[in-house]
């Protein structure tokens, strides 16, 4: 059965695959899950080499944990997105706990063949404005609104309620709008 | 100002959270997958190697292991020696001439021995 055209092949049936030595499952889970993991803890840290060590050291205690791993107990994504948003969570206390208050500017320039110069600008505005927010804000606002979990997972990531995900994401929506207001004409949002 | 202006609309908002959601920029880097591939393959369990099958054991190796291997058939072979020497001590008891009158008599007289109803064999001879 060739892996990787059997994308209904759920990624705890390749855990457990990729406990038995199957090295197509170590590919597939790879190409599967680092996009995600990588995308949550960009938008968590605003920093691209920060998120790559955080999405790397979260994938390999996914590797570590596989042949424990108890197959139809937890969702693989969810159990992932729990491990990010804690290493996120740790990496922030560090920074301000040395006094490295300035989250980095984001710092990617490159434009992608469809992006326009105002979609970046817009882009980086918006992860300067995230960048604001308190911690659990930003996790909820970037796992319901960018990655688009529902709420009952957020909730399980973050381990809280669903009404305190609602609270958290239409609090955290509320300090973007107003954080982005200033630059509305910048970024070429005129109407309203 | 009214707060539509103060804010920014929640349809544009939405819409730079879905470019967000699309941005290149959030993508893994070749460097990152290859690095996370490096780290899944070297903590990876090896797939068990089918194992070559144990050499297959002898009915006298079946024997051995039901009646509890070496030590056992040691005491097996010690017990049968003592059976043979008390056989032999005791045929003054069991054949009153001893046994050499047995290996020595003829044929009959050693049936007779065996079995009462060959004594008329005896009987006749004598």
């Amino acid at each position: 059965m060739p892996l990787d055209a059997e994308t209904e092949v759920g990624d705890d049936a390749l855990l457990v695959l990729y406990a038995n030595g199957d090295d197509r499952a170590a590919r597939v889970l790879t190409l599967r899950l680092t996009p995600r993991v990588f995308a949550q803890a960009f938008r968590m840290l605003g920093d691209r080499a920060e998120a790559e060590d955080v999405a790397q050291e979260a994938l390999m205690r996914l590797w570590k944990i596989a042949p424990e791993w108890r197959q139809g107990e937890a969702k693989v994504t969810t159990w992932l997105y729990r491990v990010v948003a804690n290493l996120c969570t740790d990496r922030l206390r560090k920074r301000r706990s040395v006094g490295i208050d300035e989250i980095p500017e984001p710092e990617d320039d490159a434009i992608g063949p469809a992006e326009t110069l105002q979609d970046k600008a817009r882009l980086n505005a918006l992860q300067a404005a995230l960048n604001e927010l308190p911690d659990r804000q930003r996790q909820a606002v970037v796992l319901r609104h960018i990655e688009g979990l529902a709420n009952p997972e957020i909730a399980e990531v973050m381990e809280i309620s669903v009404e305190a995900v609602e609270s958290l994401t239409a609090r955290g929506k509320r300090a973007l709008a107003a954080g982005l207001a200033g630059r509305k004409e910048e970024l070429g949002y005129e109407h309203g | 100002m009214n707060m539509a202006d103060k804010y920014m609309q929640d349809h544009d908002l939405d819409a730079l959270f879905a470019a967000a959601a699309r941005d290149t920029a959030q993508d893994p880097s070749a460097d990152l997958l290859a690095r996370v591939l490096a780290d899944a393959e070297a903590v990876q369990p090896k797939a068990m190697p089918i194992e070559a099958s144990a050499p297959r054991r002898g009915m006298f190796d079946g024997i051995l292991a039901v009646i509890g291997g070496w030590p056992s058939l040691g005491g097996l072979a010690a017990a049968t020696v003592a059976g043979v020497w008390i056989g032999f001590s005791a045929t003054p008891t069991v054949l009153p001439d001893g046994l050499a009158s047995l290996v020595g008599q003829s044929d009959t007289e050693y049936l007779a021995y065996l079995d009462t109803s060959y004594a008329y064999l005896e009987e006749d001879v004598q």
